[in-house]
């Protein structure tokens, strides 16, 4: 499914002296099965711009179009909005803070039974969404609430993906979490990606987007002002939006000033740079 | 001179499953030493007894040569501030200016006292153009500002922060953390205890402290720590790119010493 976002306009209490354009006639197109970074500041309209991908927030002008669907800012015009909801799903910041059931398999299948989906096969869901998440089934009947901050993530986490939606969008997915608890969460959403999905996340961590993302959106004051792949991103002057270079990729560039012949383009990782250097000994 | 020692501390949730275990550390005052260890180890319980919002099972704390005790508890809170992790958790007054003035109120600070103590840590912390402001209207960033100026006006001797900058952008980050340092140049008796998962930050601090299913597995300086492999994989710790640079950079054949810095490192790189 693909997303084409057309200039895209939000003000949050329009029409008061209060108002506040989050959003200035943002058009882009997310690609398809790849995943996608949203960069910028806080207040720079990251938050906003997911909610209006799935109709949560509806444009104050422009429109969204996923696939099919419509997110357009007359209410009346976007049929369907909740079936676009469950092929275009959101996982926000801290998703553990919404666990609320008795148990861990309840929780995952609240949202399939929002859908109509019956208590015996929601819960058989369910489970198959807790496996893909690595939550075994000791965990089925245990309070959500005594599980580590991790494993809270991915019980949240499977709720959403029990929906089976073809895109998904995570808010901050490894904020708050240890590096092993960070590295899970990765591995899954490239898993989803490996799948078909398309994946969009909003991130600060600057080492994410270069390992992990296919394409970033640089947001900056309401409006788009970058995109590209994160090792051009690097590559520029990223001073003016705040973007913190992996420490990584600020040596590489250090090596290719000091009149090393590297690659840029092709740094990911710390092995990257190794076997260039290699290559030049 | 010692500003906390923890003694053989024990505590848990559920009976039988101590989540601090037989804990023992001291810090010396005007130290700034960090906390680390994965979720769940019993590092931010072990703050909340550092406080005296939880009671031990067992063990005993001592701040600034008081015993944390029914007595002594709200003359230790007086030397004691924490910073939690989520700024919208800890904003108390309808504007900056009267969130800072609260942590005076609880210490019956006099009226024209507080105004003018209000004006100042708020000029401290860089948030001056700010007063008036209520909380919806500042980044996560600025209100960890606030957090850490409603502690700082108490001065307090001891200063925790748990996970204080986890939800913040890198600016906000960066804002919280050269603030400490600022407050700790202008305090060198201000002893900082920082729980933290960033290891970056860690690596800046004068003394780590590993914590694991409540135990403490070690203390040593951040450069012991990250160059002893074992502990490393063993903890599944994550490394300082420095290190980890430095490593990777050796096994080519090239001698990298402790001293190298990046910048050095490049250069022999290049020859």
């Amino acid at each position: 499914m693909q997303i084409k976002i057309k200039n895209l306009s939000y003000t949050y209490l329009s029409k008061t002296p209060n108002e506040v354009e989050a959003l200035h006639n943002v058009s882009l197109e997310i690609p398809e099965k790849k995943i996608t970074a949203i960069i910028g500041h806080t207040g720079s309209g990251k938050s906003t711009l997911i909610q209006t991908l799935n109709g949560l927030i509806l444009p104050s002008n422009g429109e969204v179009e996923v696939g099919e669907f419509k997110v357009t800012p007359n209410k009346r015009k976007n049929k369907n909005i909740k079936e676009l909801r469950k092929h275009l799903a959101i996982v926000f910041q801290f998703p553990e803070y919404q666990l609320f059931e008795e148990t861990v398999e309840k929780d995952v299948a609240f949202g399939l039974k929002n859908y109509g989906v019956k208590e015996v096969e929601a819960i058989e869901l369910a489970h198959k969404a807790l496996a893909e998440v690595g939550i075994d089934e000791s965990f089925y009947k245990r309070s959500p609430f005594e599980l580590s901050g991790g494993e809270k993530r991915r019980v949240a986490i499977a709720g959403i993906i029990a929906l089976n939606p073809d895109i998904l969008v995570l808010d901050e997915p490894t904020a708050g979490l240890d590096p092993l608890g960070s590295d899970i969460i990765l591995k899954l959403i490239k898993k989803f990606n490996q799948e078909g999905k398309t994946i969009i996340l909003v991130t600060h961590d600057m080492n994410i987007v270069l390992n992990h993302s296919d394409h970033v959106i640089v947001l900056n004051n309401g409006e788009v002002s970058f995109e590209g792949t994160p090792n051009s991103l690097f590559t520029k002057d990223v001073s003016a939006y705040s973007i913190e270079v992996p420490e990584l990729f600020k040596f590489a560039l250090s090596l290719k000033e000091k009149g090393l012949d590297i690659d840029i383009s092709k740094i990911k990782t710390i092995d990257d740079l190794l076997v260039q250097l290699k290559e030049r000994r | 001179m010692k500003c906390v020692s923890i003694n053989h501390l024990t505590y848990s949730y559920v009976k039988d499953k101590p989540v601090v275990k037989d804990f023992s550390l001291e810090i010396n005052k005007g130290e700034y030493v960090s906390l680390v260890g994965h979720n769940g180890c019993g590092k931010s319980t072990l703050a909340r007894l550092l406080v005296g919002l939880l009671v031990p099972e067992s063990g005993s704390v001592e701040i600034c040569g008081l015993e944390l005790n029914n007595k002594t508890i709200n003359q230790i809170r007086q030397k004691v501030a924490i910073v939690f992790q989520n700024p919208d958790n800890q904003f108390i007054g309808a504007t900056v200016e009267d969130d800072i003035a609260f942590s005076l109120e609880n210490m019956n600070v006099p009226r024209e006292e507080m105004i003018p103590l209000v004006k100042e840590f708020a000029k401290k912390v860089g948030m001056s153009e700010f007063l008036t402001k209520e909380p919806g209207y500042l980044s996560g960033g600025q209100k960890q500002r606030v957090a850490i100026a409603d502690s700082l006006v108490r001065r307090p001797e001891l200063l925790i922060l748990d996970e204080a900058t986890s939800m913040l952008d890198p600016s906000g980050k960066r804002e919280i953390l050269s603030l400490v340092r600022k407050m700790r140049e202008e305090n060198p008796d201000l002893t900082v205890i920082s729980i933290t998962h960033d290891i970056e930050e860690a690596y800046l601090t004068d003394r780590i402290v590993l914590m694991h299913e409540g135990e403490m597995i070690l203390s040593c300086t951040p450069k012991e720590l990250f160059n002893n492999v074992d502990t490393i994989s063993k903890y599944n710790l994550e490394v300082p790119f420095e290190i980890e640079l430095k490593k990777r950079i050796a096994d080519l054949g090239i001698s990298i010493s402790e001293d190298d810095t990046l910048d050095s490192i490049g250069e022999k790189l290049c020859k």
